[in-house]
């Protein structure tokens, strides 16, 4: 997790009271001598709060993390605490570079919902990652590793993860936003426009996949020799292989670098090839295309989401009063996209 | 004399009293980057923000109304009717959605992409591509 994120080590009152509160979920199930250590805010994120620290016992320390909802509500479109935790499990089990899940909460902690995962040392944030020359190899990798994790990820059997076809992401995508944009106010012209383009394009259905959802630089773990860690799978759901290569190229996620479309560090044809050597099978354009439109409109979605928890008073935030502004940003891109830019 | 509604540009010229209100935010803005320059972590992404939103408001007071105006002209034009006062872009949006001007599908696609045009120009001028950063006349 990155270092350079980490918030000052004074732990204000509340995180205070997190913290004794881990301390004794720790010693529940680790004993009395378990404590814990060097706690740290890493993200305050748009579902969950993220903290790192250390689990000291007589045997030795572990690095942890845990993560706690910090947004519930009916029409929440992330994945409960309980369900990202049976997906980390499977996601471990089957080799993929994700943290280990450790425990779940359970009401007796009185932490909420949420999960003690273990800490992949590395870096996440986007800038020191797109620029620092000590990942230069990394950044060369991304889009052929990229291609390899998507192969391994979508070759998962998705009847070990039964309760994801229950979500309305995993029945039908395009539906599943449009209900949560409509809920949002609605009413923008380049939305509703993709909209009508995305139901006049839709590709032929395909056999569901186990999908992220939320693969991008920012949720990915990196070390100087590529990618480390997969997190965050709190939108993860069945459906398109696509869907996932879709997000990772949106424009947002190139950071700046437009001629790099693989989250701005590599090009299409390295993903793809990566993907088709590893078992994922041959892709469309068309029908990236179409999944790079829908992945515009969702963000754009998810940006008026964050705006109207703002407005509501549910989650007063500078940063999500600015969301709201920033879907405009997002809505050129999604139709200059139709237009054949950002190819 | 009868009432006719007032322009944000004579409102501000009766209030007078400087500073006005492109100079109010611009001496909050530096107070607030002056905050972004001492401080780190959340505080510094906040103040930031804060920044951004002030950058937006004065953006927005100095949009084009010649352009709004135009924009409007062709919304009437597409749709067949007045835009409503309240949701110009609401009977747009419902026949675009529900596939009835797909006939006039490359107009659709101009009028939707110069309405985020204009709407990024307030956001973030500097996203757009060269080719945009021009006002629509």
């Amino acid at each position: 997790m990155a270092a350079q994120g980490l918030q000052p080590t004074v732990l204000d009152p509340v995180i205070a009271a997190i913290a004794a509160r881990l301390d004794a979920a720790v010693k529940r199930r680790h004993g009395s001598a378990a404590r814990i250590a060097n706690v740290q805010v890493a993200t305050l994120g748009a579902s969950n709060r993220t903290l790192l620290f250390d689990l000291v016992e007589p045997g030795g320390t572990q690095q942890l993390v845990l993560r706690q909802e910090t947004y519930r509500s009916p029409t929440s479109p992330f994945l409960p605490p309980a369900e990202q935790y049976r997906i980390l499990q499977v996601v471990h089990r089957h080799g993929l570079p994700v943290p280990e899940p450790v425990f779940e909460l359970e009401p007796a902690d009185e932490l909420e919902r949420g999960f003690v995962m273990t800490r992949i040392a590395g870096e996440t944030l986007p800038k020191t990652l797109l620029t620092d020359p000590a990942y230069a190899h990394a950044r060369a990798r991304f889009a052929t590793q990229t291609g390899e994790i998507f192969a391994r990820l979508h070759a998962i059997p998705i009847d070990e993860l039964p309760f994801l076809a229950a979500s309305a992401d995993s029945r039908d995508q395009l539906a599943a936003q449009v209900t949560r944009y409509d809920s949002y106010g609605g009413g923008h012209p380049a939305l509703d426009v993709g909209i009508r383009w995305l139901e006049r394009h839709r590709p032929p259905p395909v056999p569901a996949r186990l999908i992220h959802g939320d693969y991008r630089v920012g949720n990915l773990i990196l070390d100087a020799t590529g990618i480390v860690g997969v997190l965050d799978w709190e939108c993860a759901h069945l459906g398109s292989g696509m869907a996932d290569f879709g997000w990772v190229c949106l424009r947002s996620w190139r950071y700046g670098n437009i001629d790099r479309p693989v989250g701005g560090m590599g090009p299409r044809s390295e993903l793809q090839a990566a993907y088709a050597a590893n078992g994922g099978g041959s892709v469309s354009a068309e029908e990236i295309l179409w999944w790079e439109v829908f992945s515009a409109f969702k963000w754009a979605v998810i940006n008026m989401m964050q705006a109207d928890g703002h407005l509501r008073g549910e989650r007063r935030s500078l940063p999500f009063a600015c969301c709201g502004r920033n879907a405009s940003m997002i809505e050129y891109d999604l139709l200059m996209t139709i237009l054949g830019h950002y190819r | 004399m009868t009432d006719t509604p007032m322009s944000p540009e004579r409102l501000r010229a009766l209030t007078q009293d400087r500073p006005d209100i492109p100079e109010i935010l611009k001496t909050v803005a530096e107070f607030i980057n002056g905050v972004a320059g001492r401080s780190s972590g959340s505080e510094r992404y906040n103040a930031l923000c804060a920044v951004f939103l002030l950058k937006v408001i004065e953006r927005e007071l100095a949009a084009d109304t010649l352009a709004a105006q135009s924009q409007m002209r062709e919304l009437a034009r597409l749709t067949g009717a007045e835009p409503s006062e309240t949701e110009p872009y609401a009977a747009f949006c419902a026949s675009a959605r529900a596939g009835k001007l797909d006939a006039q599908w490359d107009a659709v696609m101009a009028f939707a992409l110069r309405q985020v045009i204009d709407k990024v120009r307030v956001t973030n001028p500097d996203y757009l591509e060269p080719m945009h950063r021009e006002a629509v006349p």
